[in-house]
C-alpha cells in the first residue's frame, strides 16, 4: 500500500521539475529562429544621403562634405548612400548614379581608404573593426 | 505525460527550426537599387565578332569583367577567386557564365583571350569579348561603370589602367552585385549562392 502512494508523488516531482526546462528550450530555440532567419544584417546601417544640389554646389566651388574624412564601422554593418543628386558620384571603384541607393555590408575588418569627391579632401577612409 | 510533453516540445522545436530559413540571404558585394540594367548593350564575342548580349541565360548569371591578359596581378588574381569560387558552387556552377570584356585590344585577339579564359573556366562557360571601335567600347564600359585607359610611354612600354570590378547579370540584364578587387572567394561563392536560389 505504502509504494502505491509513493510513486504517484515521484513522477509529479519530475513533471513540475522538467516543464519550465521545456518551455525555455521552446523559448531559445523560438528565440535563435527569430534572428537567424533574418536576412538583413543583424546591425543598423551607416546611412549617408547626398542631396539634391551637391554636384552643382561642387561646381560653383562651394564646400561639400556629405560623407565626413573617416567613418569607423562595426564589421558587418550595412553602408548605405543614397544619391538624390541627378549626378553620379564614384566611391573608390563604385560608381552611384542619380536617383540610385548604394548598399555594402563592410564585411571585412581593416582600413580602406577610397577617393572620393563627397568627402573633405577627395578621400574618404572606413574604419572597420 | 511526461513523455507527451517531450514530443510535443521536441515537435515545435523542429517546426521552428524548419521554418526559420536560417541561411544567410544578405549580399555581401556591393548593390545599387534600382539596379543599373545593361541587357541593351552588345560587344562582339569571337573571331567573327557574333554579337553577345549582356544577358544570363535563364535561371543563370554572368560574371562580367574588363580587363586584359597582359595584366600582372588585378586581372589574374580576380580569375583565380572566380574560379575557386564556381567551384565551390558544385554542379551549381554551370549556371554561371564568364564574360571578360579585353580593354587592351590591341594585344588581346579574340583567340589570345579565349585561351587566357579556358585556363581558368571551361569553355562551354567563356565568352571572349573584343571591340575593334573604341567607341562602342566605352558606351559599354560605361554601361558597366567601368573606365580604361591604355597609354604608350616613351620608352615604349604600354601602361593599362582600367576598373577592376566584377559585375554579375541576372538573366534580366540587371546588376544585381558588384564585387570589387579584393573580395574573397568565398564571398563571391555566398553572393553566387544567394542568387542562384532566388532564380529558381
Amino acid at each position: 500500500m505504502t509504494a502505491a502512494v509513493v510513486a504517484p508523488a515521484r513522477r509529479a516531482g519530475v513533471l513540475w521539475w522538467a516543464v519550465p526546462l521545456l518551455l525555455a528550450i521552446v523559448a531559445a530555440a523560438a528565440i535563435g529562429v527569430a534572428v537567424a532567419g533574418r536576412s538583413e544584417p543583424p546591425v543598423p546601417a551607416a546611412r549617408y544621403v547626398v542631396p539634391a544640389g551637391t554636384g552643382a554646389a561642387m561646381d560653383a566651388g562651394n564646400h561639400v562634405a556629405v560623407l565626413p574624412a573617416t567613418i569607423v564601422m562595426r564589421q558587418g554593418v550595412e553602408l548605405v548612400i543614397v544619391n538624390q543628386d541627378d549626378r553620379p558620384f564614384d566611391l573608390g571603384p563604385f560608381v552611384i548614379g542619380p536617383g540610385q541607393t548604394f548598399r555594402r555590408v563592410m564585411a571585412d575588418k581593416g582600413t580602406f581608404r577610397n577617393t572620393c569627391r563627397l568627402a573633405p579632401g577627395g578621400d574618404v577612409t572606413f574604419v572597420v573593426f | 505525460m511526461l513523455r507527451r510533453l517531450v514530443t510535443l516540445v521536441s515537435g515545435i522545436v523542429v517546426v521552428l527550426a524548419a521554418c526559420g530559413g536560417a541561411e544567410d540571404t544578405a549580399l555581401r558585394g556591393a548593390t545599387l537599387e534600382p539596379a543599373p540594367v545593361v541587357s541593351t548593350l552588345q560587344a562582339p564575342e569571337g573571331g567573327d565578332g557574333t554579337p553577345f548580349r549582356f544577358v544570363a541565360d535563364q535561371g543563370g548569371l554572368l560574371a562580367v569583367y574588363f580587363g586584359y591578359t597582359q595584366c600582372p596581378d588585378l586581372c589574374p588574381t580576380t580569375m583565380a577567386d572566380l574560379k575557386s569560387a564556381l567551384r565551390r558552387l558544385g554542379t551549381k556552377a554551370s549556371r554561371v557564365d564568364v564574360a571578360m570584356v579585353t580593354v587592351d585590344p590591341a594585344r588581346d585577339t579574340a583567340a589570345v583571350l579565349r585561351t587566357y579564359l579556358s585556363h581558368f573556366f571551361p569553355a562551354e562557360q567563356v565568352h571572349a569579348l573584343r571591340f575593334e571601335d573604341p567607341t562602342a567600347q566605352k558606351a559599354v564600359e560605361t554601361g558597366f561603370l567601368a573606365t580604361s585607359k591604355v597609354t604608350t610611354t616613351a620608352g615604349g612600354a604600354v601602361e593599362v589602367s582600367h576598373t577592376a570590378m566584377t559585375s554579375i547579370v541576372d538573366d534580366q540584364g540587371r546588376i544585381v552585385v558588384q564585387w570589387p578587387f579584393g573580395t574573397s572567394a568565398e564571398t563571391m561563392a555566398h553572393d553566387l549562392n544567394v542568387l542562384l536560389g532566388r532564380a529558381r
